[in-house]
C-alpha cells in the first residue's frame, strides 16, 4: 500500500470539507480522484501532503505516518499543482534545476535529472526560455517537469490539464502513462471524466467531501442500473410513439426534441434491437443512430442526482 | 545545498525588476533630482554684490565711504556703486540696473525700486548708518572725549558667536535629504522580503506549496532566501550610495566602514520589515507591496525626506516614535557619522535599529514557523 487515508475529517469552521474520507492506493496504479469543483479533491491532496491540518483521521504513505517533517517520505513524492508553480525569473532549465535541488544533493546528479526531465516533457528547444515566453501548454509541461525531475515513487497531479489545449492535454496524459510505466504510483485529480476513463486503473468519486463510489471503471459502471443510451435522429415521432417506446421492456426514459430522441435503457440485453424493431415495425423514418455505454457522469448522476460538471 | 539554493535565489532576485527599481534606480533618480534642486538653492543662498547708485550733493556725508567699505565676510564687497546725478539714478532704477539709490546729504535718503533681499540689505545698511551718525552726534554733545573711541568702535565689525564643528565639517542642510533618501532605499528592501516570504509559504503561493512538500527544513530555506534578499538589497544600496558619492559628490564623511555597516544593517532592517508584513497580512502579494511602499514613504516622510522640520517635530513631540522609526534611525546614523566626533550616539542608534530588526525577525519567525496550514 502506497497511500492509506483513514477516516479523514477536515472542517473549515462550520463547513465540513472532508467527511470521514478513506482511500487506499496500491503501488504502481494510476488512481483517479474524480469530483466536481469544490468536492474536496484538492483538500484531500493537501492533507495527504501534510500541507493542511485536519481534524480527525490518519494518513500513511509508504507505510509510515505522514507528517510535515517526514522528509524521508517527502523525498519520494512529486507534486504537480493545479496552479503553475514556477519562478518567472528563472529559465526553464533553472526552474527544473532549482526544484530538483530541493531533493537531490549531488550537483552532477541534479544536472542529469534536469536534462532527463526536460527531455521527458519535450522542452529541449525551450531550455533558456523564461516562463512568460511559454504558451499555456508548454508552461504546464514545465510545471510537470519541476514536479517529477527527482524521479519520485509517488506522483500527485492536481488537475494538471485545466485550461490546456487538446494537443497539450494528450501529451500530458501520455507523459503520465509513461511515468506510471516507469514504476511511479500516480494520484490524479480531475473533474474531466474522459481523462479518468482514459488514464486511471481505479477511481474514487468524491462529492461533498465523501467518497461516494470507488473501484475500477467497470466496477463503477456496474454499480448503476443504467444500461446503454440510444440516440436516434427522427422527425416523425408522436406523443403516442413516445409513450409506446417507454413501454418497451428495460427502457428507463425517453426524451424527444423534434429532431432526436434519446432513449435510456436499464441494464439488460438487446435493448438497442428492441428500440430499432419498434421503429421498423411502425415504419418511422430514422437518420443517424448512436449507442453509448454508461459513462462515469451517468454513475455520478445516478448516485448524486446531479451532473459531474454542475 | 544551502549555497546552491542561495545562488538560485540570487538569480531570481536579480531578475526581479520591480524590486530592483525601488531599491536602486528610484533612489538614484531621486538623488539626481535632489542634486538639481539643491544646486539652485545654493546659488540663491550666496549673497551677490548689490548694484546701487549714490547721488552726490553739496553737503556730503560719510555714507559713500561707508558703502565702499561694506563687505560680506572678508572679501566680497557688499555694494557696486555708481556715482551719478539724480536723473540718471532714476533711469537706472527704472531699468532695474540698480536695486536703489542714495541721495547724499546731511541726512541721506534712500530710494528703492521694490522689495526683496537685496532691497532689505540696502535699507538695513542705510538705517544702520543713520543710527550710528545719530549716536555719534549724541555722544559728541554729551561726552566729546569719547567720540573718537566711538567712531573707531563703530568701524569695527565683530562676531560674538563663532561656529565651530569638531569634525571640521561645515553644516549642510541638504545632507539630511540624502540621508533620508538612503534610509528610503534601505527600507525598500521590504519588497525583497515580501517576495521571499511569498515564495516559501504554502498559503501564499503555489510555489510555496511546492517548496513545502520538498524534504528541506523550512528554516534553512528561509535563512537562504532572506540572506539572498539582504545580499541583493545591500548591493542596490551600495550602488545608490556610490552614485551619490562619486557622481553627485555627496559627502558621506571619512568613516567608510561604518557607512557600509549602516547600509548593511539598514538593509537587513528593510528586508525583515517586508518579510514581517507579508507574513502577518492576509492579502495578496501586490497589495502587501503597495502597503509596504506606502508605509516606507510615510516613515521616510517622518524622518525628514520631504521636509527636515517634520523630523525635528517628531523628535520633539513623539521621541519614542523617533527611536523606533527605522527610517529615522537610519537617517540619524548617517548624520551622526558625518557630524559627530564621538560615536556614542551612533552606536546607541545602531542598537535601537538592531532591536527594531529583531522585533521584525521575531514576528516573521512566529508567523511563518508553522508547517501546516488551516487553509490554503
Amino acid at each position: 500500500m502506497v497511500v492509506k487515508v483513514n477516516n479523514l475529517v477536515k472542517r473549515y469552521e462550520k463547513l465540513v470539507a472532508l467527511d470521514h474520507l478513506s482511500l487506499e492506493i496500491q503501488e504502481g496504479e494510476i488512481f483517479g480522484l474524480l469530483g466536481p469543483n469544490g468536492s474536496g479533491k484538492s483538500t484531500t491532496i493537501n492533507c495527504i501532503l501534510s500541507l493542511l491540518k485536519y481534524d480527525k483521521g490518519s494518513i500513511e504513505i509508504f507505510g509510515k505516518q505522514m507528517r510535515p517533517d517526514a522528509y524521508d517520505i517527502k523525498r519520494d513524492i512529486g507534486i504537480i499543482m493545479q496552479n503553475v508553480a514556477v519562478f518567472n525569473e528563472l529559465t526553464v532549465y533553472d526552474n527544473i534545476y532549482y526544484f530538483c535541488s530541493l531533493y537531490v544533493k549531488d550537483p552532477k546528479e541534479i544536472r542529469r535529472l534536469t536534462e532527463e526531465a526536460i527531455e521527458f516533457v519535450s522542452l529541449e528547444d525551450f531550455k533558456k526560455f523564461y516562463p512568460k515566453k511559454l504558451s499555456g501548454g508548454l508552461l504546464r509541461r514545465l510545471n510537470i517537469a519541476c514536479g517529477i525531475a527527482h524521479k519520485p515513487k509517488l506522483i500527485i497531479l492536481d488537475e494538471p490539464t485545466v485550461a490546456v489545449d487538446p494537443q497539450s492535454r494528450n501529451k500530458i496524459l501520455e507523459g503520465i502513462k509513461k511515468l506510471n510505466e516507469g514504476g511511479a504510483t500516480i494520484i490524479y485529480t480531475t473533474h474531466y471524466m474522459e481523462e479518468v476513463e482514459q488514464l486511471c486503473d481505479r477511481i474514487a468519486i468524491i462529492d461533498k467531501g465523501k467518497v461516494i463510489a470507488s473501484g475500477t471503471k467497470e466496477e463503477l459502471k456496474n454499480m448503476i442500473s443504467l444500461g446503454e443510451t440510444i440516440t436516434l435522429e427522427t422527425y416523425h415521432l408522436t406523443e403516442e410513439n413516445i409513450e409506446e417506446i417507454k413501454n418497451i421492456p428495460n427502457i428507463a426514459s425517453v426524451d424527444y426534441n423534434g429532431q432526436t430522441v434519446v432513449v435510456k435503457s436499464k441494464k439488460g440485453k438487446n435493448n438497442l434491437v428492441h428500440v430499432l424493431n419498434y421503429f421498423e415495425n411502425r415504419k418511422i423514418p430514422m437518420g443517424k443512430i448512436y449507442s453509448e455505454l454508461p459513462t462515469l457522469n451517468d454513475v455520478f448522476l445516478e448516485i448524486t442526482g446531479k451532473e459531474l460538471r454542475d | 545545498m544551502m549555497l546552491r539554493l542561495y545562488y538560485m535565489r540570487l538569480k531570481c532576485l536579480f531578475r526581479n525588476k520591480e524590486s530592483l527599481f525601488w531599491s536602486a534606480l528610484f533612489p538614484i533618480f531621486l538623488s539626481f533630482v535632489f542634486s538639481l534642486v539643491f544646486s539652485n538653492f545654493e546659488k540663491e543662498e550666496q549673497f551677490a554684490t548689490i548694484n546701487i547708485a549714490i547721488v552726490e550733493s553739496q553737503e556730503q556725508s560719510y555714507i559713500i565711504d561707508a558703502a565702499k567699505e561694506a563687505k560680506y565676510g572678508e572679501d566680497t564687497a557688499m555694494f557696486d556703486i555708481q556715482q551719478v546725478n539724480e536723473n540718471d539714478a532714476k533711469d537706472l532704477l527704472k531699468k532695474g540696473e540698480i536695486t536703489g539709490y542714495i541721495v547724499d546729504g546731511e541726512k541721506p535718503s534712500l530710494y528703492i525700486g521694490g522689495s526683496g533681499i537685496e532691497a532689505t540689505i540696502l535699507k538695513s545698511f542705510v538705517d544702520n548708518y543713520l543710527q550710528t551718525v545719530k549716536k555719534i552726534s549724541i555722544v559728541a554733545s554729551t561726552n566729546p572725549e569719547k567720540v573718537q573711541e566711538l567712531i573707531n568702535g563703530s568701524m569695527k565689525r565683530a562676531d560674538y558667536i563663532s561656529d565651530t564643528n569638531v569634525s571640521g565639517r561645515a553644516p549642510n542642510f541638504t545632507l539630511i535629504y540624502y540621508y533620508a533618501l538612503l534610509a528610503l532605499a534601505c527600507l525598500y528592501g521590504s519588497n525583497f522580503g515580501i517576495t521571499e516570504i511569498s515564495d516559501i509559504q504554502a498559503d501564499k503561493s503555489a510555489k510555496g506549496a511546492r517548496i513545502n512538500v520538498a524534504p528541506v527544513h523550512k528554516l534553512k530555506l528561509l535563512i537562504c532566501n532572506i540572506f539572498a534578499a539582504i545580499t541583493v538589497q545591500v548591493l542596490c544600496v551600495l550602488v545608490a550610495i556610490t552614485f551619490m558619492a562619486y557622481v553627485l559628490s555627496i559627502d558621506f564623511g571619512s568613516r567608510v566602514g561604518l557607512v557600509v555597516l549602516t547600509c548593511v544593517l539598514a538593509s537587513i532592517c528593510g528586508v525583515t520589515f517586508g518579510a514581517m508584513l507579508r507574513s502577518v497580512l492576509k492579502k495578496n502579494e501586490k497589495t502587501v507591496n503597495a502597503i509596504s511602499n506606502a508605509a516606507v514613504l510615510i516613515l521616510s516622510f517622518l524622518s525628514g525626506l520631504m521636509n527636515p522640520e517634520v523630523k525635528y517635530m517628531v523628535a520633539d513631540n513623539i521621541p519614542i516614535f523617533a527611536k523606533i522609526n527605522p527610517a529615522n534611525l537610519i537617517t540619524d546614523s548617517f548624520y551622526y557619522l558625518y557630524y559627530f566626533d564621538s560615536l556614542d550616539r551612533y552606536w546607541f542608534n545602531i542598537v535601537c535599529m538592531v532591536l527594531v530588526t529583531l522585533v521584525f525577525v521575531a514576528i516573521t519567525y512566529f508567523a511563518t514557523r508553522r508547517r501546516q496550514y488551516a487553509s490554503i
